[in-house]
């Protein structure tokens, strides 16, 4: 399935959920804030939300700065 | 007036009590290695980190870990990068979600070349925030009119800009922060421009709660001790402040030739 | 009592000595510890200093002016038992009101005379005289003048504001006395018993949306420095509270009145003028009334010299000013009887610019619409 993450095409191999697709990319365990077409998703919900062909995901995590 | 007569002379913002009066930012470090120290050094309870969009799927150069070593810290998410109320809100909400607490210090600088905060989104920005639950730290020009709209629409703090940001240039806006000062209920801490821990000092001889930095530290030759001194220049200011200054004596009243009182009669009607 | 108003005790400048009031004379922000050294017996002979030092201070804050205002007492029924007042329910004063045909003709008589700013007085809420009748004394004021202003009973906020939807820009409301007790004894029966009611009436007039608050103590009821030091916290609490208002200070002294009360803190022209400079000192952006209970030598000397607003031709009965005759004795007995006319004079002579209109109501108007 195909999806825009981060603003870049991006073919999932076996991933159709948001909690599949950060196991996927490496971000599994780790502490990111997903935006899915536009709407946060918070850490607790992820597995309910299942992913579609050409969704909008967005990772985000603190860097420095500021 | 605002109270401050706690034993241990903590101060309190969101519901949040800390002992250090030096926030720090974590930006425009060498590596993360040397933040993490120069943070350690400064004894900054109060930290600020800035959100972005993960890079390309990498999980290299991660802030977060070096920063977690360090016990203590509350971390204070900012909205670095937007330019508009909408984005800095966007900003804030996703910033709640990764760090858990509230506060969220909202930055909003169209202008790309000196960063000035656009006082007009950071109002909106603000009001939207602290309607939401949000503890608003406002990263602000040292306005005293917008310093009271801040407050009224439930900001937590009030963070002027000692002069422009990374310009060293210190407290260029004292007459204006002291006017801050003298009106806020809630904590003012002082917020970029600042270069030499005097300055720092200073801002907490005038009755600033806090002050933050980076650049200073950041760009200093040995920022471990940098953040040291600024510390101890920081606890120094706020000494000074407790204690009470000795008035200055620039203005000499000048005596009158022809006397001003001579009308008065001794007499009670 | 509420905290904001404790004077803490290192502050009761008792010890001060005059190298402590030269240094006050030089803060670049006094506060609290200056203006109780200022009211301390050392700055006694550095008079002539602080007399330089407010004048400088009012000058580069106010110009060389003077607003001038002037008060109209719509009633004088009273209910309060003030040990001290003209009005007290239980002097033998004729109680009477205006009936609206009669305000409107004393204040015409009063804007014959030039005066763009009026305050309107009443004593405590009574039946003839309640919120309804100042209300409609408002209206009327607002019809005529540009800042109307009211000295009458505290209010609920609700009231507060149907005040300003109808006109009016002002409250003043003194405490009289700030310590607890001395204010017990001396409101010996009726609502203004009740020391906080009155206390919060500034905060209410000022959540309500007033312009402006005037402040006072009735200096002469107990001692002058502890009642100014309880009177600048006042004042500051309220400015940092509602930044949005403005507030006005005022230093009544006792004069006689009708039931011959005397004075248990008698305070001369020397200290009621060091107590004024001393405010100007400390808070150099805010204004100092001085009203016709003075005498005009006093007031002359005094004009510019801290003091910013000043009344002239001033009746202290009920009308009075040429639409009505007078048949009460007045709440207390006048210094300062020159008209205004001779009081602008003076001004003049003194390189003052007399000023009746201080803000345009015009302003106000075209926010509303």
């Amino acid at each position: 399935m195909k999806v825009i993450l981060n603003g870049e095409p991006f073919e999932t191999t076996r991933a159709d959920s948001v909690t599949g697709l950060l196991e996927e990319t490496g971000f599994g365990g780790r502490e990111v804030a997903v935006v899915l077409n536009g709407e946060m998703i918070p850490a607790g919900a992820r597995g309910a939300y299942r992913l579609s062909e050409g969704d909008h995901v967005e990772l985000f995590r603190f860097v420095a700065g500021g | 007036m605002k109270e401050t007569g706690n034993a241990d002379d903590s101060w309190t913002v969101g519901g949040h009590r800390f002992t250090s009066r030096l926030l720090m930012g974590t930006g425009k470090f060498r590596d993360a290695e040397t933040m993490a120290d120069a943070i350690q050094a400064s004894g900054a309870q109060f930290v600020t980190v800035a959100l972005r969009r993960v890079g390309g799927g990498s999980g290299a150069d991660d802030l977060l870990e070096s920063l977690l070593k360090l016990r203590g810290i509350t971390l204070m998410p900012n909205t670095s990068g937007a330019r508009t109320a909408a984005e800095a809100i966007r900003a804030a909400r996703l910033g709640r979600e990764l760090s858990g607490s509230p506060f969220v210090k909202v930055e909003i600088h169209p202008d790309p070349h000196h960063l000035m905060p656009d006082p007009i989104e950071t109002f909106e920005a603000a009001r939207v925030l602290a309607a939401e639950g949000f503890a608003v730290m406002p990263y602000m020009p040292a306005d005293p009119v917008l310093a009271r709209r801040l407050e009224d629409v439930g900001c937590a703090s009030l963070m002027p800009q000692g002069s422009a940001i990374g310009s060293g240039r210190g407290l260029a806006t004292a007459d204006m922060l002291r006017l801050i000062v003298r009106g806020a209920r809630i904590p003012v801490i002082v917020d970029a421009g600042l270069r030499a821990p005097s300055e720092a000092a200073a801002a907490l001889e005038m009755g600033c709660e806090a002050v933050l930095v980076n650049s200073a530290v950041a760009a200093a030759g040995d920022p471990a001790a940098m953040a040291d001194a600024f510390a101890r220049a920081v606890a120094a200011g706020r000494s000074a402040f407790m204690a009470g200054l000795m008035p200055r004596g620039s203005e000499t009243a000048a005596t009158s030739t022809s006397p001003l009182t001579s009308f008065l009669s001794p007499v009670t009607p | 009592m509420p905290v904001w108003l404790d004077l803490p005790r290192d502050q009761a400048g008792g010890t001060a000595t005059q190298e402590d009031v030269e240094r006050a004379l030089a803060c670049s922000d006094p506060g609290a510890r200056e203006l109780a050294v200022l009211l301390s017996p050392a700055a006694s002979p550095l008079m002539e200093a602080m007399a330089v030092r407010a004048r400088d201070l009012t000058r580069r804050h106010f110009g060389r002016t003077i607003s001038l205002y002037t008060p109209l007492y719509l009633a004088n029924y009273c209910s309060n038992g003030c040990e001290y007042c003209g009005f007290a329910s239980d002097r033998p004063q004729r109680r009477v009101h205006l009936k609206p045909s009669e305000m409107a003709r004393e204040m015409d008589a009063i804007t014959g005379r030039g005066f763009q700013e009026l305050l309107l007085l009443t004593g405590e809420r009574s039946e003839p005289a309640g919120v309804d009748f100042l209300l409609a004394g408002v209206s009327l004021a607002a019809e005529r003048f540009h800042h109307v202003g009211i000295e009458a009973f505290p209010m609920t906020a609700p009231e507060y504001a149907r005040m300003a939807e109808a006109g009016c820009s002002g409250v003043t409301i003194y405490q009289e006395t700030y310590d607890p007790d001395r204010y017990g004894r001396l409101h010996r029966w009726g609502p203004k018993k009740d020391y906080l009611e009155r206390l919060e009436a500034p905060s209410r007039a000022m959540a309500a949306g007033m312009r402006t608050v005037g402040l006072g103590v009735l200096l002469g009821l107990s001692d002058p420095v502890s009642e100014a030091l309880r009177l600048f916290r006042h004042a500051n609490h309220l400015r940092s509270t509602y930044w949005r208002s403005g507030i006005a200070l005022s230093f009544p002294r006792l004069r006689p009145e009708a039931g011959g009360f005397v004075s248990p803190f008698p305070v001369d022209e020397s200290m009621l003028a060091r107590i004024i400079f001393a405010f100007r000192i400390v808070m150099p952006d805010v204004p100092i009334l001085l009203s016709t209970r003075e005498r005009p030598e006093f007031r002359d000397g005094m004009a510019g010299l801290g003091v910013t607003k000043m009344s002239a031709g001033s009746r202290t009965t009920v009308g009075g000013y040429g639409g009505t005759e007078a048949v009460d004795d007045g709440q207390f007995r006048i210094s300062d009887e020159r008209s205004v006319e001779e009081f602008c004079a003076m001004l003049r002579n003194r390189g003052l610019d007399p000023v009746f209109k201080n803000w345009d109501r015009v302003f106000m108007e075209a926010a509303d619409g």
